[in-house]
């Protein structure tokens, strides 16, 4: 299955690692992974909302590409 | 090119030849065989006196011209909307340089930032946090998992305060579970447990024609340095980070947290440098922690105590995040054909976590190896044997055998089966295990003075388990040389890439690109040195401070002098930790053995001895290793015993974010540490270096947890182990 696009401001541990194709490597699956938002530094996103992979797609109004 | 070699991985008893293919350039891997100048000895820290004299420089000690002092004026909260944040009273008091707000319109949690100053001293700066004036509208909160998760509950969010389940399964657990000859069913409930690094979060930060500098307190300066240039809208390159010595991070400190990008607005605002660092208080509400868990557990076992189910339903709060999952151990230390996991996170309006060390592991191994001991006994299994029947690892195997051996399982146990009086002794094992086997991406440079010294630089960093050590250590093994005559350079990320620190990855990831950096330096100096010794640059070999010909020792040069024919002022050569190939495991092993003693009239605790067995890919320094076990079993004790977050549900606050009241285990409550390592050459890398961070901790807590329970006989499931528990527990007995 296709990682889906995250937004470049999500940040988690892993994804400070980069896959073998230099993506920034997230474990969807993981039940541990801590997720923050880069604008807020917090699991609270712009919108006020939860971050997490599973909730910062394209499709979320403050989603933005990785810079 | 490529070539393939043959290597022989394992440890002595099971060894395995592997075929790998390798990058010419790339050294061949370390494996059984192979013996060492300083690989496998114990080397005293390299920055210990530097450490132990004061002279090490931590982010807290960084002290630069016309430097402010920031502060964070944080939630008093649990959960509030923000109508408004005067910041017009803090301005106006003199010394008072810069005043922000964070910009969140609605608290979460108590210790959430609001706003920020900047002053001339650290008194002004909490003079001028207590001239802010916030406009709050508390809400109603949730600061417990039974309040977030009942219904009516205030919401955290916009939504439920229960994120979906994240459910894992294989086989068929219900009917495994139904046709099981012995089955358990238990709940096991662990606390919030902070991280308490000695030295608190935060940043000296600098705005200046070059850009932005900062010093912090971090696991990751390139991740540091990434976050900031993205939040500032700088080239990466316009961005340094800088972090010589950090005091413990325990997984906190990834990234560009709030108190980092907090110092660097206000500096950007004052046009000056600003320092941050939290104090105490801050650290246990806003820095993360690892999550609470409630566990219940349900194992199956047929009539020879194999298992033939296991089924967890778990649900944990992040606070105002997530990730507060426990399932690790019970995927990956005992195999079993039927598995079920289901994981819910609860959200409610206390402190983010973050990750800590082994995220999920420490509280997921104290409720399967519970629930282990409660099926043994109803199976009349001894307790380490049913560890054995169910234990698939050869590693771990020989583990277990190390460790009974070691701790003299069955002489104590039938020993404590006749002790009397009110004082209970009582044992406990656990098994641990771990995943990090490193990852590509760190360089290194290796550099040959003409005075003979020779530089490692590697932007890594060392979080207090010895980086620049270890470094030093493959180096100078590499190039033949004392290790006194090799700096290692770190903290910087003027010094190529590397990754954080955090997970067990620093070790296997660093080691091979200083190994490789350091094995290209050799072959320059070979170049230099063949002509002196009339010799092949292919025939030589560096050891004992010399270059000297293979096949013919007495034909030899100093290393020293070989470096004063460089031409230039020195030589470098760099290295690159490539991705992994074939390795003896995949996984790493561990176990560990606990005699606990209970008084039964106060229900204190004090843990006898621990015998620590695990298995360290190659081991490079006993001596640093040994205090990375010593670390991770004391805070397991602490775990077990001691450490929990308070918070009032009523009031909706933490009741002890001090060091005095979040109590913490002490040199009194040390117990007797025997360590066992176990040197497998691992391969997978040149060096076959594993961290030994988590793997080390992860069953300390279970360890002592099952002991307890054992000396009084009835299983406590709740953590701490707090005397209130024990004399409770006795009574209900």
């Amino acid at each position: 299955m296709a990682t889906p696009k995250l937004c470049g401001l999500l940040r988690t541990k892993t994804a400070y690692y980069r896959t073998p194709d230099g993506e920034r490597m997230f474990d969807l699956d993981s039940t541990t992974a801590c997720y923050t938002c880069l604008v807020t530094q917090q699991p609270i996103g712009p919108d006020g909302e939860p971050v997490d992979a599973g909730r910062c797609g394209a499709d979320r109004g403050c989603f933005e590409e990785e810079r | 090119m490529s070539r393939r070699v043959t290597v022989e991985l394992g440890y002595p008893g099971d060894t395995r030849d592997v075929t790998v293919e390798i990058p010419d350039g790339e050294p061949v891997p370390w494996q059984v065989p192979d013996r060492f100048e300083l690989v496998g000895r114990s080397t005293p820290r390299v920055d210990g006196a530097m450490k132990a004299t004061g002279a090490a420089r931590y982010s807290y000690d960084i002290v630069l011209p016309e430097m402010l002092y920031g502060a964070i004026l944080r939630s008093p909260h649990p959960a509030a909307r923000v109508r408004s944040v005067d910041l017009s009273a803090a301005r106006r008091l003199p010394g008072v340089r810069a005043a922000i707000e964070i910009g969140n319109d609605q608290a979460r949690f108590a210790g959430q930032e609001i706003a920020a100053v900047a002053a001339d001293s650290s008194d002004i700066a909490d003079d001028a946090i207590a001239l802010i004036k916030v406009d709050y509208e508390p809400r109603r909160f949730a600061v417990t998992i039974a309040d977030a998760a009942a219904s009516g509950a205030p919401s955290v969010f916009s939504g439920s305060n229960l994120d979906k389940p994240k459910i894992s399964s294989k086989g068929d657990v219900d009917r495994a579970l139904a046709s099981a000859a012995e089955k358990i069913e238990a709940t096991y409930v662990t606390p919030v447990q902070t991280h308490v690094s000695l030295e608190t979060h935060g940043a000296v930060a600098r705005f200046d024609e070059s850009g932005l500098t900062v010093w912090c307190s971090t696991q990751g300066i390139f991740s540091v340095r990434d976050d900031l240039a993205v939040y500032f809208n700088l080239p990466p390159e316009k961005v340094r980070v800088i972090c010589e010595y950090l005091g413990g991070g325990f997984g906190s400190k990834f990234g560009a947290r709030p108190e980092i990008v907090t110092a660097a607005r206000l500096a950007k605002e004052a046009g000056a440098p600003v320092k941050l660092m939290l104090p105490r208080g801050d650290e246990h509400l806003a820095t993360g922690n690892r999550p609470n868990a409630e566990q219940t557990v349900r194992l199956g076992a047929d009539r020879s105590g194999k298992l033939v189910a296991i089924d967890l339903v778990q649900r944990g709060s992040g606070g105002v995040g997530g990730g507060s999952g426990s399932s690790g151990p019970f995927k990956m230390v005992y195999p079993c054909d039927n598995i079920r996991t289901s994981e819910t996170n609860v959200y409610m309006n206390a402190g983010p976590a973050s990750p800590m060390r082994a995220p999920g592991w420490p509280q997921g191994c104290f409720g399967l190896e519970m629930a282990m001991d409660e099926l043994a006994r109803s199976l009349h299994i001894d307790r380490l044997e049913f560890r054995r029947v169910n234990n698939t690892n050869p590693v771990r195997a020989h583990e277990l055998d190390l460790g009974a051996r070691a701790f003299r399982w069955d002489d104590t146990k039938s020993a404590l089966a006749k002790q009397t009086g009110t004082n209970r002794r009582g044992i406990g094992v656990a098994c641990a295990a771990w995943h990090a086997l490193g990852a590509s991406g760190p360089e290194a440079t290796a550099i040959a003075h003409r005075d003979g010294h020779v530089e490692i630089r590697c932007g890594t960093q060392d979080i207090g388990t010895g980086t620049r050590t270890a470094l030093a250590i493959v180096a100078a093994e590499e190039l033949g040389v004392p290790i006194s005559q090799v700096a290692s350079e770190i903290g910087d990320t003027r010094y190529p890439f590397s990754l954080p620190s955090g997970g067990s990855m620093s070790a296997p990831s660093n080691t091979p690109a200083v190994r490789q950096a350091a094995a290209h330096l050799r072959d320059k100096l070979f170049r230099i040195a063949a002509p002196i010794l009339g010799a092949a640059p292919s025939d030589l070999e560096a050891r004992d401070a010399v270059i000297r010909v293979r096949f013919d020792p007495s034909r030899s040069v100093a290393f020293k002098t070989v470096c004063r024919r460089i031409p230039g002022d020195s030589i470098s050569a760099q290295g690159e930790r490539l991705p992994n190939y074939q390795e003896f495991r995949p996984d790493q092993a561990g176990c560990q053995f606990a005699e606990v003693e209970v008084d039964t009239e106060t229900g204190i605790t004090r843990v006898v001895r621990v015998v620590a067995v695990h298995d360290v890919g190659t081991m490079l320094d006993p001596l640093t290793s040994r205090s990375q076990v010593n670390g991770g079993v004391l805070m397991g004790i602490s775990y077990a015993l001691f450490e929990m977050r308070r918070m009032d549900p009523a009031l909706g606050l933490m009741m002890n974010p001090t060091m005095d009241d979040y109590k913490l285990v002490g040199p009194l409550d040390t117990p007797k540490i025997d360590v066992i390592f176990l040197d497998v050459r691992n391969g997978g890398t040149n060096t076959g270096v594993l961290g030994i961070g988590e793997v080390v901790h992860v069953a300390s807590t279970a360890a002592v947890a099952c002991a307890v329970s054992d000396a009084i006989g009835v299983p406590i499931r709740e953590l701490p182990l707090t005397p209130d528990r024990i004399l409770a527990a006795l009574e209900h007995a």
